[in-house]
């Protein structure tokens, strides 16, 4: 085992210096807390709780992540059993073509996502953003889905064929429960990316009532232009959820990172 | 088994949603911008003229802005990659050998935290309370300790600026390389380090003779990754200096968004977005081969 390199005083003297290190990792965002204190104290973060768009910038966020969960698992999910567990030709190419958007930057698009979603009159709209948001993410999702549903055993899916079992009785079955850890890890991932999206919202969203939270510092900043620290309070307080998901799912979300790919 | 052989057609029914969403915003996109990028469009007009490879020749011919902003790109993308890899290795060679540990699982995530956060807050974070000239953490720090000399102007100087939004950069990926590499590091089998013990092999020579080119696909993978996001990356630069001072943090992604909806130049904007699409599709492809063999 890696562990047993070094000895006991070794990795006393270790955990010393990565504790040193985190602790100088903790500096900036210790000091975005800081500042948000500053003047006021924690009043400033009432004070932006009171502000009358926060509850239309947490909605519209909110609204933004959980429409893009709720899809994008949904579409994955199946595409990903019948890629993993189905049999039909073009199998091997088609899923080439379905994470070939792994990689491409949303940037890379600007020019034709602005048009078609002016063109479906979703300007301005938190379904406007979803939907192409849904699309970014189907790459990386299909790639740990599939992974993980390799890894169900074939077996099952025969006894249930004999059975008489539909694919929709082995999706809801089978695939809906084993494969539990894939759909969480997936849904996590999706649920931070979308509440921390910030280029799609900047391209398609106009109004002030319509903005996520990502872009309240647009408002935020003219609304106080020198009282940062309520800014930087609204930060702390966007924030607070990404780090909470991620704390109690620390584990999915660390296996999940390359798609369940990583093998040595 | 006569079952396993027979053809679902059933499939193609399962997996046309999620194509159908590539389809409107993917690959028509993809096609829509190439279109785009032969004709001179600004983007709002109703007349698009046919000038057919004129943006791509003035692009890779005459636009030092362009060419400034993809050496910008390559420089970020140097720095990430020497600094988010090797800090990312040791951090979870580190993490590794401490797994047993109480608490240690905490610290570890105090170190992927920046990854996870949105990346408006991290760049608001150094853009003032980290870098500000004469409030900012880092200057006041510098003064304590006595190196008051190295004060900067982190974010308004022409030639630190760049290194400023990068070490920015590196602080959102060192925890993403580190979980990588922890991943990879947890697949080494047991025998072979207790073998190399045995033959009497040091800390060091394990780490250099054993370790690390036990995990070559993780290196490849950190490295590819790495750079995509790089090339990705738009959020942290357009929140802390949208490029500037002058030009001197324009990237291609920012540079890409100033034609298309600042100075709506969107024909040529198109062929930026054609030509950086081609660069990315081909490491991806890279990618795509790597895990598909495993």
């Amino acid at each position: 085992m890696i562990e047993s390199i070094v000895n006991k005083r070794t990795k006393r003297i270790l955990l010393a210096f990565t504790i040193f290190l985190a602790a100088i990792f903790a500096m900036p965002l210790y000091n975005l807390f800081k500042r948000s204190l500053g003047f006021a104290g924690f009043e400033n973060y009432t004070k932006v709780i009171q502000l009358e768009y926060f509850d239309a910038f947490f909605v519209n966020s909110l609204l933004i992540a959980c429409s893009t969960l709720v899809i994008r698992i949904a579409v994955v999910s199946l595409a990903a059993y019948a890629f993993s567990k189905m049999k039909f030709p073009g199998r091997n190419q088609l899923f080439v073509i379905g994470i070939i958007g792994l990689f491409t930057p949303p940037f890379t698009l600007l020019v034709s996502l602005f048009q078609t979603v002016k063109g479906m009159n979703l300007l301005d709209s938190w379904i406007g953003v979803s939907l192409p948001l849904v699309s970014f993410g189907i790459g990386f999702n299909l790639l740990l889905f599939k992974n993980y549903f390799d890894t169900i055993p074939n077996e099952l899916f025969e006894a249930a064929d004999i059975d008489g079992a539909s694919h929709w009785d082995k999706f809801r079955n089978i695939i809906l429960p084993l494969g539990r850890p894939a759909i969480i890890t997936g849904s996590i991932f999706t649920f931070i990316n979308s509440w921390n999206e910030f280029f799609l919202p900047l391209l398609l969203v106009r109004q002030t009532k319509n903005f996520p939270l990502t872009l309240s510092p647009y408002f935020f900043v003219s609304a106080y232009t020198s009282d940062y620290s309520k800014v930087y309070a609204a930060m702390i307080l966007i924030s607070i959820p990404i780090i909470l998901v991620y704390l109690i799912n620390q584990r999915f979300v660390e296996s999940g990172l390359t798609g369940g790919a990583v093998k040595g | 088994m006569k079952l396993k052989s027979k053809i679902d057609w059933v499939g193609y029914l399962y997996i046309l949603p999620a194509f159908i969403f590539l389809g409107v915003f993917i690959f028509y996109g993809i096609g829509y911008n190439f279109f785009v990028s032969l004709t001179n469009w600004n983007g709002v007009s109703d007349t698009k003229e046919f000038v057919g490879f004129e943006n791509y020749t003035k692009l890779l011919t005459q636009d030092q802005n362009f060419i400034n902003s993809l050496i910008n790109t390559v420089k970020i993308a140097a720095m990430v990659l020497v600094v988010a890899t090797i800090v990312g290795f040791l951090l979870a060679l580190v993490f590794t050998i401490l797994q047993k540990m109480k608490g240690v699982n905490l610290l570890k995530g105090l170190f992927f935290i920046p990854h996870i956060m949105s990346q408006m807050v991290i760049g608001l974070t150094f853009k003032g309370p980290v870098f500000n000239q004469n409030f900012g953490f880092l200057n006041n720090f510098l003064e304590t300790i006595g190196l008051g000399l190295l004060k900067q102007n982190w974010m308004g100087d022409l030639s630190i600026v760049l290194f400023s939004v990068g070490g920015t950069f590196i602080y959102t990926q060192i925890g993403f390389a580190m979980v990588i590499y922890i991943t990879g590091l947890l697949t080494i089998p047991e025998e072979t380090i207790d073998a190399a013990k045995i033959d009497g092999a040091g800390f060091w020579q394990i780490v250099t003779k054993i370790i690390l080119p036990q995990i070559s696909t993780t290196h490849t993978m950190v490295f590819i990754y790495l750079m995509v996001n790089t090339i990705k990356q738009f959020d942290l630069i357009w929140i802390m200096t949208e490029g500037g001072p002058g030009s001197a943090t324009e990237l291609v992604s920012t540079y890409n968004y100033r034609q298309a909806m600042i100075f709506y130049n969107q024909g040529y904007a198109a062929a930026i977005s054609v030509i950086v699409l081609m660069l990315v599709l081909a490491i991806s492809s890279v990618v795509i081969s790597i895990q598909l063999k495993e």
